[in-house]
């Protein structure tokens, strides 16, 4: 068991510094660079005055520099725990991320939360009652959720909140701790959204789970021994059936953090994802490098947390 | 000498006096939070250095300038600061008069000192003013202070465009002590103005609060108690929260289209005033004079010719726009070409039959079998949709064009860097109310947006004459001459439109101005809320 953790963690320092690698040469490879964007965008100076601005501000960046350079710079700063400047904001990455990283958090945890509060029952539901008219219901729910484009479903939200109750959540950003009503009241509404989608795949893999479950012998030998069918389903079948679901929650959980970019821009959430498309087109090479490496973090803890669990619900796997 | 003492304080007052109605005089109610929005989120916020409208209305109602756009009427230019000045050296002198008892919002008095700081701030190119800088610099030789209360400004020459540029909503008074604390504008911290709100909060990503500054100069101003400024990224957002009632004003970029417009009306019916605008912005197609086919003349006037400027308008401005108009008469009155007699011009007429026969003996001259090229255009807005429409009035003649779609950021680099052959939708946005703003950004051989690299020494000649001339009348001539020429015989950048938007104002909202650009007249200090 030991030995399996261990494995994992150490698995986890290569990963991270190849995406680290890779974020840093992305970034670059996307044509222009801030200064060019900060001069060329402001199109009043003659082009003269244009190329020695740029020039300036290149200076200034660092972006002048072998791209070996700034990439060894950056490394060492970030394992210091240093992310850098933000030339953009003019205020350090840090001060940004943690501005917006708990807000974001906040809004995946509560769509998760949502998503699998409602997609394990009803997966569940759907397959012991299989071809029957609920089975048929909770899985044109799923395909429907799941072929709605995310931006769509959002976007859709606002319009009936606005059109059948003339109604929008209050759009001055309220903190959990500070109003926890009105801060529910903006996040419930793109969680639900994105819970839509996500907890499609997670309704069905559940269910298919299930099926393959229930005609187990041991479900079999559990109901001959008069088990009670809610104890049959929920104690013996739903734990092994999980497994995999598990794993995919893991999996989702991680893509989860693209699709909050979508949400925060439609319900005007100023999160990480706001912050990265801002960062993004104004090629704050800084503040894009922290975020997405913070969101690289966050899918690799996910994917760390699901092969523990897998330990805890599997025992099998300790000794593999 | 000539020397002129003009006392724009009172003739203010008389125009104001004239064009108020006697009822809304004496109707203007104190008190109120106005809601508002703001596209993005500026990040930063100062006036000198950025170019976004985010970042100047994030503080237009912060700081003052030494003269304004009227609140009342944005066309006329009043007081401020300076309550009046002088003009001597035959034009090319300004001695400006300022106010007595002002003080910045941490306290401090205001002095010419503060004048004189901020105009060294401009013009130091480690500051890299994008704004006020380019415009006042070629003009201003340099700036005296006379006194704690008089401060003196020698010109170049006697530009026409001066009195309109100190005016601008860019061109703001920064207070010494703080420019000398913080070197810049950007943060929070250093919005210390004399204008008629101060900077409560800036909460990123989320909202710009303003509340009433108790010590303005006018103790009557503002009405409002103060006026937030939503940061609304995305028009399913914005217009959602128009329709919730959210925000009590729409006069800001982006404009609402037609059809957002009238979601709008069905969604808030009586409860508010809509109007449609020109928002002071051009859209020309880009042709690159350096790489072929626009190299050649012919085919340059052949795309001028084929282009069916209301085609374009009714489908790519669903009808909001001004066509073909290389200064819209509703902005610049007297200063544009009447639209009659553009109207009639090859290229500008609405039959387009024999202006479409003759671009294609133009092409075929040249290109017996037709000619490709790319059509460049930004991911922006519906730029593609009218880049479409561009393609499709140009196959006509023989000219096949590829979209090339470029990322914002990317497309702007692309062009100033020449790398296009033709941009096919480009708002160009004036950021000052005179008509040699067009000129100068776009057709002049140094101009920022003349990226098409045309040159024509007598359009240069020509815009430095209506720069240096004082009489309107004289002044209008010269650009008259310049529209003409370039509608009827060569220009590289070719006006489609100038583009007007759809808005809306809450019927709470009142004495509610639209300014001439969309940076102007942001400051709200005479609006109030009819409760």
């Amino acid at each position: 068991m030991h030995q399996y953790v261990i494995r994992r963690l150490l698995l986890f320092v290569p990963t991270l510094l190849g995406v680290t690698l890779i974020i840093f040469l992305l970034v670059r490879l996307v044509p222009g660079d801030m200064a060019e964007i900060l001069v060329y965008e402001a199109g009043s100076l003659s082009q003269s005055e244009v190329k020695k601005q740029i020039a300036q501000i290149r200076g200034e960046l660092g972006l002048d520099r072998p791209i070996i350079a700034q990439y060894a710079t950056w490394i060492g700063h970030a394992a210091a725990g240093s992310y850098g400047y933000s030339y953009w904001e003019k205020r350090p990455v840090a001060d940004i991320i943690a501005d917006r990283f708990p807000r974001s958090m906040e809004l995946a945890i509560l769509t998760l939360v949502l998503a699998i509060a409602w997609a394990i029952p009803l997966g569940v539901i759907s397959a012991v009652k299989q071809n029957t008219w609920i089975d048929y219901v909770v899985r044109v729910i799923s395909i429907g959720g799941l072929s709605l484009p995310l931006f769509l479903t959002g976007i859709l939200m606002l319009y009936f909140l606005v059109t059948f109750f003339s109604w929008l959540p209050p759009l001055e950003y309220a903190w959990f701790f500070q109003d926890p009503l009105t801060n529910l009241s903006q996040l419930v509404w793109p969680a639900v959204a994105q819970a839509l989608y996500i907890s499609a795949p997670i309704m069905r893999l559940t269910r298919s789970q299930m099926l393959d479950v229930i005609r187990e012998d041991y479900v079999r030998t559990a109901r001959s021994k008069g088990l009670s069918e809610l104890v049959v389903t929920y104690h013996h079948a739903l734990r092994n059936a999980l497994l995999p679901v598990i794993t995919f929650i893991g999996w989702w959980a991680g893509r989860l953090l693209g699709g909050i970019v979508i949400m925060e821009i439609i319900f005007g959430i100023p999160g990480m994802g706001t912050s990265l498309i801002d960062a993004v087109s104004h090629r704050d090479y800084p503040t894009v490098q922290a975020i997405v490496l913070l969101m690289a973090l966050v899918f690799l803890s996910l994917n760390l947390i699901v092969d523990m669990l897998y330990v805890v619900l599997d025992p099998r796997i300790r000794y593999a | 000498m000539l020397r002129r003492r003009i006392l724009i304080a009172l003739t203010g007052a008389l125009v104001l006096a004239l064009a108020a109605p006697a009822s809304q005089s004496y109707a203007q109610k104190r008190g109120g939070v106005l809601n508002w929005f703001a596209y993005g989120d500026p990040a930063r916020l100062d006036v000198f250095v950025e170019n976004a409208l985010i970042s100047q209305q994030a503080v237009a109602g912060v700081f003052s300038g030494l003269l304004q756009d009227s609140p009342d009427d944005p066309s006329q230019i009043v007081p401020d600061l300076a309550t009046s000045y002088d003009v001597s050296n035959k034009g090319k002198t300004y001695t400006f008069h300022l106010r007595k008892g002002v003080k910045w919002h941490d306290g401090k008095p205001f002095t010419s000192a503060d004048v004189k700081a901020t105009t060294d701030h401009i013009f130091d190119p480690q500051t890299k003013s994008t704004r006020c800088g380019p415009m006042l610099a070629p003009m201003v030789d340099k700036v005296t202070v006379v006194d704690d209360f008089t401060v003196r400004f020698d010109l170049k020459f006697a530009a026409a465009p001066f009195i309109p540029s100190v005016a601008s909503a860019w061109c703001r008074i920064a207070a010494k002590h703080i420019l000398e604390r913080d070197g810049n504008l950007q943060q929070a911290k250093s919005q210390i103005g004399t204008g008629p709100f101060r900077l409560k909060r800036y909460e990123r990503g989320s909202i710009i609060e303003w509340e009433r500054n108790p010590d303005y100069y006018d103790p009557k101003l503002p009405y409002l108690d103060g006026l937030k400024q939503y940061i609304l990224v995305g028009s399913a957002r914005q217009l959602a929260a128009a329709k919730a009632g959210q925000i009590d004003a729409w006069d800001s970029w982006p404009p609402m289209d037609r059809s957002q417009w009238e979601e709008l009306k069905a969604a808030r019916g009586d409860s508010v005033v809509t109007y449609r605008w020109p928002i002071n912005t051009l859209w020309a197609v880009h042709l690159n004079t350096v790489k072929p086919p626009f190299d050649n003349a012919d085919m340059r006037k052949a795309v001028h010719l084929a282009l069916d400027r209301q085609q374009l308008v009714e489908k790519g401005l669903e009808g909001a726009g001004t066509p073909c108009a290389i200064l819209d008469p509703k902005l610049y009155g007297e200063y544009a070409l009447p639209l009659d007699e553009v109207m009639k011009m090859p290229g500008c007429r609405p039959d387009k039959a024999a202006d479409i026969a003759e671009a294609k003996k133009l092409v075929a001259k040249h290109f017996p079998n037709g000619v490709d090229i790319d059509v460049e255009t930004r991911q922006v807005g519906n730029y593609v949709d009218r880049t479409q429409v561009v393609v499709a009035q140009l196959a006509k003649i023989g000219i096949r064009g590829k979209i090339r779609q470029l990322e914002s950021a990317v497309g702007y680099a692309a062009y100033a860097k020449g790398d296009f052959t033709m941009i096919a939708s480009q708002d160009n946005a004036m950021f000052l109310s005179d008509p040699s703003g067009i000129f100068s950004l776009l057709y002049i051989k140094t101009g920022g947006r003349n990226w098409v690299k045309w040159v024509d020494p007598k359009i240069d000649q020509w815009a430095e004459d209506a720069l240096a001339e004082q009489v309107p009348a004289k002044r209008a001539a010269i650009y008259h001459k310049m529209q003409r020429l370039l509608l009827t015989e060569d220009t590289a950048t070719v006006p489609v439109a100038w583009v007007e938007g759809w808005f809306f104002y809450d019927k709470k909202v009142k004495n509610f101005r639209s300014g001439n650009t969309v940076y102007d007249n942001n400051t709200f200090m005479k609006v109030w809320l009819e409760k």
